[in-house]
């Protein structure tokens, strides 16, 4: 290490930075959600403070135990969908020249830059009656009348799935760049046809980035807020959409804290578990 | 037991010709050695045999039948990758037993044979060691046992030692050859180390520009070049212009009679090269001019004398010429008596002056 980096490293400046930037973004504005969430709701929209774990209890409820089924069930599905079409795209990328990489991966970063509004009303035009699937199916004889596809659970599915893919592909592009294509063509001449190099060589050798892709997609479509009001029905909603449903318009800002609580802890365990996953199968 | 052969092999990249009118015939239980300087596309040959490439025209035959349409998969070869291509999450036994695996071979049978292929490459306990825990020769050992635990018809290996220190090359040359040999197996090997050639090789193909420039034993290549080009890719040589006059090649006043190749014809005034091996070229002091026999002469002067151990080697400047000779002293005595700016006569024996129109 030269002089300049041992001295950087011992200047407590980006520590120091790191803790403020933890403790401004994040520590702060959870420890008020933890404060607000044993506070007691008051009929009539307002709130005092108290220290009650009623609003964790109703997490046992069938109400709350429906909705964290609905939302992790749906989430992992579409987190599933986009790992596998992400992990085919990133691997076609990764083969290709570097001109054709280039233009994909702006592509893929241009479409993270499009607001959640956007793509949901662009998928809403897809599985609309009149302007998109349902009226292309009608034109072609495939159904007899003009269908709308939203809202529903698979135009939900489809959506989340979508806003997934260009995470996955973006954390499986550089493993899957620096993977020598060399063992590819090593286990082919071994005996292997290309789909059994694919899965017993390159699915292997970026399992760290798999998994580390379809917690990052787990995590955002979790969060999704727009796309669930907007493809979904009430009973596809996620947690995201039920928190803002209970501080909004039910006005139970405790017990949203409390759900809120709930999901910013279990993204943390997740992503602690997956962690511990990865250093193990790492040894 | 396999024979391959290559007939009319052609391989274009765009408009750029990789390999151009291959023709190749590998007989059974030999090695033979793609030798060439980088982008000659000898690496190519490999891969089209392999399956890796695909071919513009001409044939690849195992045994008469025609491999061209075949996937890497079913043409039952072995390969060597330059950088081992071992895969990182499975251990040094499995690495060895990926390709038993894929075809069905029972575990018991897996086993015998990961216990065989590891006492062959000296490493009889490093089954369950994970490749990052072995050294670059450990790993090259695992990878030639990977390739051969099908035992493929053939063995293919690509620049297999180039990624190995110059001490560990050497050994590794000599513990291939001898595996080959005892295999008794079809092997080509590719590489631009001409030494690594010479070790390894019953049959070595020269290679320049996509095109075959000479297909001999190695002894032969190193003896008889057929080209300038062999002969200066091949070992150290004396490369002389001079011109053809009169059924000699003049360099300077200097009229030397060559071992000219029967199928090269000359004319008067043509420019011609004369390459003959450092060892070959006898050297004698200024005072032995007169008792030396004078055909094949050059009068010039010891422009630079090294000693290297085991070689001696003295450069002569005849003129616009620069000739070395070296030669490997038995003892003490033998140590030259030539230094630096002494007159002397350099004779070229016309048996080893081969010469190459220009």
């Amino acid at each position: 290490m030269s002089t300049q980096d041992s001295e950087f490293r011992s200047s407590p400046t980006p520590g120091f930075f790191s803790a403020f930037a933890l403790g401004i973004f994040f520590l702060v504005p959870f420890a008020i959600m933890l404060t607000f969430s044993f506070y007691h709701k008051i009929p009539g929209g307002l709130y005092e403070q108290a220290f009650e774990i009623d609003n964790y209890l109703r997490f046992f409820s069938p109400f709350f135990g429906r909705i964290l089924l609905v939302s992790t069930g749906l989430c992992a599905l579409a987190s599933a969908l986009a790992l596998c079409i992400g992990f085919g795209l990133a691997y076609s990328i990764s083969g290709m020249s570097k001109k054709g990489r280039t233009l994909w991966l702006i592509l893929l970063v241009s479409l993270l830059s499009l607001s959640e509004v956007v793509i949901g009303f662009a998928w809403s035009t897809l599985f609309s009656r009149t302007a998109g699937i349902g009226g292309w199916l009608f034109a072609l004889g495939i159904t007899n009348s003009p269908k709308a596809y939203a809202p529903g659970f698979w135009a939900l599915l489809t959506a989340l799935t979508f806003i997934c893919i260009p995470f996955v592909v973006l954390v499986l592009f550089p493993p899957l760049t620096r993977l020598p294509r060399e063992w590819v063509e090593a286990a082919r001449t071994l005996g292997a046809t290309p789909i059994r190099a694919l899965v017993t060589v390159v699915l292997p050798s970026v399992r760290t980035a798999l998994v580390a892709a379809f917690v990052l997609s787990f995590i955002y479509s979790l969060g999704s807020y727009i796309l669930p009001i907007m493809l979904g029905r009430p009973r596809h909603w996620t947690l995201s959409v039920h928190i803002t449903d209970q501080a909004l318009y039910h006005s139970n800002v405790p017990f949203a804290a409390a759900m809120s609580i709930f999901l910013i802890t279990a993204s943390l365990i997740l992503i602690a578990v997956v962690n511990r996953l990865q250093s193990r199968l790492g040894k | 037991m396999p024979r391959l052969q290559l007939e009319g092999v052609n391989k274009r990249y765009g408009s750029f010709q990789a390999l151009n009118d291959i023709w190749l015939d590998i007989p059974a239980g030999k090695l033979l050695c793609l030798l060439g300087p980088s982008g000659c596309g000898k690496t190519t040959i490999l891969r089209i045999v392999a399956g890796l490439e695909t071919t513009n025209g001409g044939k690849v035959l195992l045994d008469g039948e025609d491999l061209v349409a075949l996937p890497p998969h079913k043409r039952d070869i072995g390969m060597v990758f330059q950088s081992h291509a071992l895969f990182p999450h499975l251990s040094v036994a499995d690495n060895i037993s990926y390709g038993l695996r894929i075809s069905g071979v029972s575990k018991l049978e897996r086993e015998e044979r990961v216990r065989e292929l590891l006492n062959l490459i000296h490493l009889p306990n490093a089954g369950d060691k994970r490749i990052s825990q072995l050294s670059g020769g450990e790993q090259q050992r695992v990878s030639i046992a990977r390739a051969l635990a099908r035992r493929p018809k053939i063995f293919l290996l690509d620049e297999p030692t180039s990624a190995l220190d110059a001490n560990l090359r050497e050994s590794m040359q000599i513990e291939l050859r001898r595996l080959q040999q005892s295999l008794n197996i079809t092997t080509i090997v590719v590489t631009h180390d001409q030494s690594e050639a010479m070790t390894l090789a019953d049959l070595i193909v020269v290679m320049r520009e996509g095109e075959i420039e000479q297909i001999d034993t190695p002894m032969n290549i190193y003896e008889n070049p057929r080209t300038e080009f062999v002969a200066s890719f091949i070992g150290a040589t004396n490369m002389l212009a001079g011109f053809w006059h009169d059924n000699f090649v003049n360099i300077g006043k200097a009229k030397i009679r060559t071992n000219v190749n029967e199928d090269m014809s000359l004319s008067e005034g043509d420019g011609v090269k004369i390459s003959i091996r450092p060892e070959r070229v006898e050297l004698y002091s200024g005072d032995q001019i007169e008792s030396t026999n004078k055909e094949n002469t050059l009068l010039g002067k010891v422009g630079f004398v090294r000693n290297i151990g085991n070689l001696i080697e003295i450069h002569a400047v005849c003129g616009s010429a620069n000739i070395i000779h070296t030669f490997s002293p038995q003892s003490s005595s033998q140590i030259p008596r030539f230094s630096e700016g002494d007159s002397v006569v350099v004779r070229l024996p016309a048996e080893y002056c081969l010469a190459y129109s220009e």
